[in-house]
């Protein structure tokens, strides 16, 4: 691999210590802050899970009662989507992202950090609602519920300023990212050599700028409602209460993409390096990320197919939804075609790329149930749509991040996981996982709707609802096992130390050393190949 | 009764059985053939000595092959569930009694066809709570309205789940093959109270449906008797309805004893005042925990004319 030089652009950092990583706009750091701010919310989000599964464990459960059951699922939503899922891949995607693309920051390391600040208000603001009494009406707020006549109090306005400043995070997060990849690439790195997490990265922070804006608009207007006392959603006004649901699934189904993309990168990375092979169809995996991109703007009525929408639009958005299993079916298969004739490595990052596919290909075929009408106004709003959405998302961004984890961490800071704690971790959490939501999808076609604290007068729920929260527990240890594996090996020092490609991979991120040293590259790469730390070899 | 797609009871929730079932045996096919493949793969190509990965980038033919062949399973997915589609959404055609349905925070209400068998001797017509009672094979159009927030109307076995939108009339339709019981309720999180928003489907025999609803009628009748319309709307009105039921009113709480037939109950007020007397029901409704110290219920801020409208009212109710 050849290298050019390049003058180092930004100054190096004035403080140290707590104060270094207070005002640092290295993106290595604001990526690991981003990582571990994150992680903090999933366990947030998590304990939230658990104090509902332990309600739900019989079928008259006093566990909660049913305001705290309510706000539970709200803020476990809203956590996990929120300031988990979409902030952990800027996260990851902050940290690799440059290296991958042979860069020695951001485009603009500065918005970096105030990205980055932006997720800590939000969350700030978002979780202070618990000390106001915390908002009750869904992670979807749908109105007029969640108007001030039928919540009343802070909680949901909270909610609202919430997420406006955890948009702004994610929409700064995501032009920066743009402008990243299209103007830092180095020499030689085209578009159709582009690391397939860095494409999924690129159409991802398309889809948070284009979608985003929408949720922004309407939390303002119902927020305008509930303190200024206009009349955006107020029914006794003429407003129609489905506006609110246009408009937030306008945003709401691209989120899920935004969600699982990042997701579905990483496994496009890691299955190559560990089946020893180049990716199958690289182009097809790139241009199918894009084409779920579009798509993903004209399936977000499948929310609504029970919602008394024309059924002009039923049947339109009935095709669009099943439409949009074909491309994610032809990564599905590429993935296949990538492991075919390797020479499979099952290290626990493979293992949960592989564990993935399991999980996530039902997910997806439940989807394509619930996207045909008639199915669905049989479907929605059951536990089965809960468990198509942890199948997914579970799959397509809980599995995938652990994936990311085992495959970057040794890179990011040196050191090497455990590989026996974490196959046991997969394991674990494999079975806990399917435990914890297949259950589900009984549950829902018994009829068990969503978003009910009890259900007394269906005691037949009990023993799927019991074997649920067993799960959900089992996923606890699980959980444990990745921190305890992260603590003893990372920050008590006591993993291997980490080569600079310990999974001999072939993307730019290995050519530097674990971890990256300050601004990435003494010496900017040139690459001639998608794989540059293989074909380059030879120049 | 099993889960809707084993035993679909009506010709709404059949349509969707259909198509369930078809993209099932599609849906077990790709998951063979996903599954089988990983763990073929698995095992064939997993790392060992002597073994070493074929390099190859893709195979045009086969990624056709999945392209195609998915993109034409979703089209027939799409034009069978359209066909399906226009049994379930025909809520009007050939209906043969249509039942106004109010949900509302956190109860049902359910008012009969404007037809005699229907009449209440004050003019209006049968309005019953929480259960509906239709005859069976018989097409019923469900006309859903809300005065408050978003709820969703579904009894699985018979199909088509349909959500209350306030300001925007809704409606499904169902039919029910077998008499019995279905069981439904609410499936749009409504608030506080969502999961008590029950729904009881009864199907009768045709040829008793009219009996049922002569002796609906007169329990109606009994409940809103003009000399103690009063006091049944002060029950209504008041706190009463959400923790009680009395059945031919909307009242349909289920915190309390059911007061039905509390005139002519021979046990004591909550168990400790005997007997039920206007005297006695008085004493327990102005102060409850002062006769039972520790009842659930509560003192409510009630007039002596309000209470004394009550009592006349439940005296009614044998
Ligand atoms: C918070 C719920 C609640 C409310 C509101 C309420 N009740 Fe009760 N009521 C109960 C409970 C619980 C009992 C049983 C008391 C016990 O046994 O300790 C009861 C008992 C009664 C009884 C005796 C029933 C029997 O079979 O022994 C009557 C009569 C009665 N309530 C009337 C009323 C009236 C009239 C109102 C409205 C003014 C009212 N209740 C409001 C919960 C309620
Ligand atoms: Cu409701």
């Amino acid at each position: 691999m050849t290298t050019a030089e390049r003058a180092f652009p930004v100054a190096q950092p004035q403080y140290t210590g707590i104060l270094e990583w207070i005002t640092t706009t290295d993106h290595k750091k604001i990526g690991t802050l981003y990582l571990w701010t994150t992680f903090l919310f999933f366990l947030a989000g998590g304990l939230l899970a658990v104090g509902m599964r332990t309600q739900l464990a019989s079928a008259a459960g006093t566990f909660l009662t049913a305001e705290q059951y309510n706000a539970a699922f709200t803020m476990h939503g809203t956590t996990m989507v929120f300031l988990f899922v979409v902030p952990v891949w800027t996260g990851f995607a902050n940290y690799v992202v440059p290296l991958m693309i042979g860069a020695r920051d951001m485009a603009f390391p500065r918005l970096n950090a105030l990205s980055y600040w932006l997720l800590v208000s939000g969350a700030v603001v978002l979780y202070s609602s618990f000390l106001v009494g915390p908002p009750a009406a869904g992670w979807t707020s749908y109105v007029p519920l969640a108007t001030a006549r039928y919540s009343p109090g802070f909680g949901v306005d909270l909610w609202i300023l919430g997420l406006t400043v955890l948009g702004f995070s994610s929409i700064f997060a995501a032009l920066n990212m743009i402008v990243t990849i299209f103007a830092l690439r180095c020499p030689g790195l085209t578009f159709h050599r582009l690391p397939l997490f860095v494409w999924s990265v690129l159409v991802t922070s398309f889809l948070l700028v284009l979608a985003m804006p929408f949720l922004t608009v309407a939390g303002v207007l119902l927020l305008f409602d509930r303190i200024a006392g206009t009349n955006f959603f107020s029914v006794s006004e003429g407003a129609d209460p489905l506006l609110w649901q246009y408009l937030f699934w306008f945003f709401g189904h691209p989120e899920v993409y935004i969600m699982i993309l990042p997701g579905f990168g990483v496994v496009s990375e890691v299955l190559p390096v560990f089946s020893r092979k180049p990716i199958f169809g690289y182009k097809m995996i790139a241009y199918s990320s894009v084409a779920i991109g579009f798509l993903s703007f004209g399936v977000f009525m499948h929310h609504m197919f029970v919602a008394g929408i024309d059924p002009v639009l039923q049947v339109f958005f009935m095709s669009s939804t099943m439409l949009i299993a074909v491309p994610t079916g032809v990564k599905i298969f590429s993935w296949l075609g990538t492991i075919w004739g390797g020479s499979l490595r099952f290290t626990t990052s493979m293992l949960f790329a592989l564990g993935f596919i399991v999980v996530f290909v039902i997910g997806g075929i439940s989807g394509v149930f619930l996207g045909a009408v008639p199915v669905d106004v049989q479907l929605s709003d059951t536990y089965y749509v809960i468990a198509h959405i942890h199948y997914v998302l579970v799959g397509g961004a809980l599995f995938t991040f652990f994936a990311a984890c085992y495959y970057w961490i040794p890179k990011m800071t040196g050191r090497m996981l455990s590989e026996q704690l974490g196959r046991l971790h997969f394991l674990i959490f494999f079975v806990g996982f399917n435990m914890a939501f297949y259950p589900m999808h009984q549950l829902g076609l018994e009829g068990m709707p969503r978003r009910v604290y009890q259900y007394p007068q269906s005691p037949e729920w009990t023993s799927l609802n019991f074997i649920s929260t067993i799960g959900a527990y089992i996923l606890i240890v699980a959980i444990l096992i990745f921190m305890w594996n992260f603590v003893y090996n990372v920050l008590l020092g006591n993993g291997r130390v980490a080569d600079d490609d310990p999974w001999e991979g072939d993307t730019l991120e290995w050519a530097t050393a674990s971890p990256p040293p300050a601004y990435n590259f003494a010496r900017i790469p040139v690459v001639h190949s998608a794989r540059p730390l293989k074909d380059d070899l030879p120049h | 009764m099993g889960p809707w797609p084993n035993d679909p009871l009506g010709p709404s929730a059949r349509a969707s059985a259909d198509i369930y079932w078809i993209m099932f045996v599609a849906a077990v096919i790709v998951l063979a053939i996903v599954d089988g493949g990983l763990l073929y793969a698995g095992i064939r190509f997993r790392e060992r000595p002597g073994h070493v990965a074929r390099q190859f980038h893709g195979h045009n033919l086969l990624e056709l092959v999945w392209t195609v062949v998915p993109t034409i399973m979703v089209i027939s997915f799409s034009v069978l569930s359209f066909q399906k589609l226009q049994i379930i959404n025909a809520t009007s055609t050939n209906a043969e009694m249509t039942i106004d349905v109010e949900g509302r925070q956190w109860a049902w209400s359910f008012s009969y066809p404007k037809e005699d068998r229907f009449k209440l001797n004050d003019g209006s017509y049968l309005v019953t709570g929480g259960q509906l009672d239709i005859p069976v094979g018989t097409k019923v159009r469900i006309k859903l309205t809300s005065p408050d927030v978003i709820h969703s109307f579904w009894v699985p076995n018979l199909g088509g789940k349909k959500d209350v939108v306030p300001g925007r009339p809704t409606e499904t339709w169902i039919e029910a093959d077998k008499p019995g019981t279905y069981k439904g309720q609410c499936y749009e999180f409504c608030g506080t109270g969502h999961a008590n928003m029950l729904i009881t489907v009864v199907v009768h025999p045709k040829e008793e449906y009219a009996a049922w609803a002569q002796t609906a009628v007169a329990a109606a009748n009994q409940a809103a008797n003009p000399a103690t319309k009063a006091g049944r709307e002060t029950f209504l009105a008041q706190a009463c309805a959400g923790c009680h039921t009395v059945q031919g009113t909307p009242a349909q709480g289920k915190v309390g004893p059911d007061l039905s037939r509390i005139a002519s109950q021979t046990t004591p007020i909550a168990g400790v005042l005997s007997p039920v007397n206007e005297e006695n029901l008085k004493k327990w409704i102005s102060n409850p925990p002062a006769v039972k110290p520790g009842t659930i219920m509560p003192k409510l801020n009630l007039t002596d004319q309000q209470i004394n409208d009550i009592v006349q009212w439940l005296l009614t109710l044998k």
